[in-house]
């Protein structure tokens, strides 16, 4: 896969020169120094200071912020508690994830444990789709590499401190990706999401305190105790610090992964991407895969972060950038997220369950001149408004910011 | 590997549910479970047969249907989509004559259209059990198809 650091970055944080899927190039690289560090020199909570003071927002989209996460967790006195890494990466249009989970699986474990040192935690979940066969493979030998050489199990680095790491594999379901349903997957069952509140930072899997984080917010981890808050927040804008890794596809002359500083412009990264396939002209841009929202060529220079996005009425979501040329039709695509979320839903609740088919049959009587637009944003914003997860609130976006065009 | 010792490397942790599933179609050739699969799975694990059925259908990574040696997941998802998927699923389902389930007439695929597998980069894309198939056409489609049914004459 092609993942490189954009231009403007002049020291990147998660796309760095070398490539650590083997502890010893790894270690080599300074890896599990901050591990140590950690368990030797820090209280707990000084830690989750340094990672709010970093205003790390959770990467995997819904952009909560991290420091404050894991402070939910570590107040909370219980007999257990769990830390869980998110690597079931499915919003269509995603592939970001897979890179950190192929070429840096020990920066995972790393991040992972130092969380579970913050919060309190005993066990460690890392949930990989099973679609990915090759991250899989990777982080397992990383689990049975920092196992072997004491970077896990019992009395860590002779620190006191004794942590456990498990593997667990989904496939096959989009919503798995939705933190709630993750855990009952874990748990063993079909991936139903659950009512929130409780959070799962109060009570998660098993029923106790839980952090679950996104692959790429956790990469961000060591890089912020390493080089402190003041560091990661020169990287990116006011209110969204740091770089993104963002999954550039589509129309383009050159796909793969950049990471940018938050704030990037659109333009910026059509330029990395070496411009549009064939020198056809831009279209405008789906961003945040299929739950985003429609960029436009008069919005070329927005930049591209959390407020900026928001402000704009869209959002970054994953950081999903799918490019589309004047020859790609956007009025089929927008068909083709609706029956994808569809497909997806779990069926637990009637708004989304019953919503979809709706909207499809309504965006195909609008393509027939038969209803207006607006009579399907109706349904679109009820769906919204009482949807149990953020699956059946996902049509609103993408719909409003297509008929805005 | 048959159940039995696949159900020897896990310990009665009902959060192994999914890993066993997951080694259990591995270990078949038509790589689908069966009812009684799920009983001596459910058993182990001290679940209801019920709990394991639901997970077992609920994850589409699953099928107590029947399956092939080869089933192949097409991505029909955004960014396939713009890059004409739904041309190159019909294709294969065309250049393997399949049936209404999707079979291959000679019974070694099975195809499915998915979700977006994280392969965008290398769109239209695909995967055959595990390995990942990228920037697909009907020339890199028939050679690959052609290679399988090849490679499994001997076996
Ligand atoms: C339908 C649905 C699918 C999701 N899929 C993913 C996913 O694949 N990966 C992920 O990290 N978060 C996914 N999320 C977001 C998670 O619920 C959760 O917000 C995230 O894992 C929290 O981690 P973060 O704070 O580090 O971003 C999904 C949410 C929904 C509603
Ligand atoms: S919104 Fe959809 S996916 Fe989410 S719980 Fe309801 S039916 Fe399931
Ligand atoms: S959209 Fe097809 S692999 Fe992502």
């Amino acid at each position: 896969m092609e993942a490189t650091a954009h231009k403007s970055l002049k020291e990147p944080i998660i796309i760095t020169t070398y490539q650590t899927q083997c502890l010893e190039d790894y270690i080599d690289n300074g890896g599990y120094e901050t591990l140590k560090n950690v368990l030797t020199k820090y209280k707990p909570n000084e830690i989750i200071e340094q990672i709010k003071a970093s205003e790390l927002l959770g990467r995997g989209g819904a952009a909560f912020p991290t420091g404050i996460k894991w402070n939910f967790t570590a107040q909370i006195k219980a007999d257990h508690k769990f830390v869980i890494c998110n690597a079931d990466e499915g919003e269509p249009g995603t592939f970001k994830d897979r890179w950190i989970l192929e070429h840096k699986p020990h920066s995972l474990i790393e991040a992972i444990s130092i969380c579970a040192y913050s919060v309190g935690g005993d066990k460690g979940y890392i949930y990989i789709r099973g679609e990915y066969a090759e991250s899989i493979n990777r982080v397992r030998k990383a689990l049975k590499e920092a196992y072997d050489n004491g970077f896990l199990g019992e009395n860590i680095l002779e620190s006191g401190f004794s942590f456990n790491i498990e593997l667990r594999r989904g496939d096959g379901s989009y919503v798995c990706g939705e933190e709630t349903a993750l855990i009952e997957s874990i748990e063993g069952k079909r991936a139903f999401p659950r009512f929130k509140p409780p959070f799962p930072g109060i009570k998660g899997l098993w029923g106790y305190p839980t952090v679950i984080n996104n692959v790429e917010t956790l990469a961000n981890i060591v890089p912020i105790i390493k080089n402190g808050a003041d560091w990661f927040k020169n990287y990116g804008t006011k209110q969204s610090s740091g770089t993104k890794l963002y999954s550039v596809s589509g129309s383009v002359n050159k796909s793969g992964v950049i990471e940018a500083n938050l704030g990037v412009t659109l333009k910026e990264l059509l330029d990395a991407a070496q411009g549009m396939k064939n020198n056809k002209v831009f279209k405008c841009a789906l961003i945040g895969g299929a739950s985003g929202g429609f960029v436009y060529k008069n919005e070329l220079d927005l930049p591209l972060s959390y407020e900026t996005l928001k402000e704009a009425g869209k959002t970054l979501g994953s950081g999903a950038v799918l490019f589309l040329s004047e020859d790609d039709n956007g009025e089929s695509l927008l068909k083709n997220i609706l029956t994808f979320f569809k497909h997806e839903s779990c069926g637990k609740c009637v708004p989304c369950r019953e919503g979809y088919p709706k909207l499809i049959a309504m965006y195909e009587a609008f393509l027939e001149n038969r209803i207006k637009a607006e009579n399907i944003m109706k349904l679109a914003d009820v769906m919204f408004k009482t949807s149990l997860c953020a699956l059946g609130q996902s049509a609103k976006m993408p719909l409003e910011t297509y008929f805005k065009s | 590997m048959d159940i039995e010792n696949i159900l020897k490397k896990y310990s009665k942790d009902k959060s192994y549910l999914l890993e066993i599933m997951h080694d259990a179609k591995e270990s078949k050739e038509n790589r689908s479970l069966d009812l009684n699969d799920l009983k001596v799975i459910s058993k182990y694990l001290n679940i209801n047969l019920s709990a394991a059925y639901g997970a077992a259908t609920f994850y589409s990574a699953f099928s107590l249907k029947l399956q092939a040696k080869y089933i192949i997941r097409v991505c029909s998802s955004t960014v396939c989509h713009i890059k004409k998927s739904y041309d190159i699923l019909l294709f294969l389902k065309s250049l393997l004559n399949c049936d209404d389930d999707n079979l291959s007439k000679d019974g070694l695929f099975a195809v499915s259209e998915v979700g977006c597998l994280g392969l965008c980069d290398i769109s239209p894309s695909m995967m055959i059990n595990n390995q990942v198939y990228g920037n697909l056409d009907e020339n890199s489609i028939k050679r690959i198809v052609e290679e399988l049914k090849n490679g499994s004459n001997g076996t």
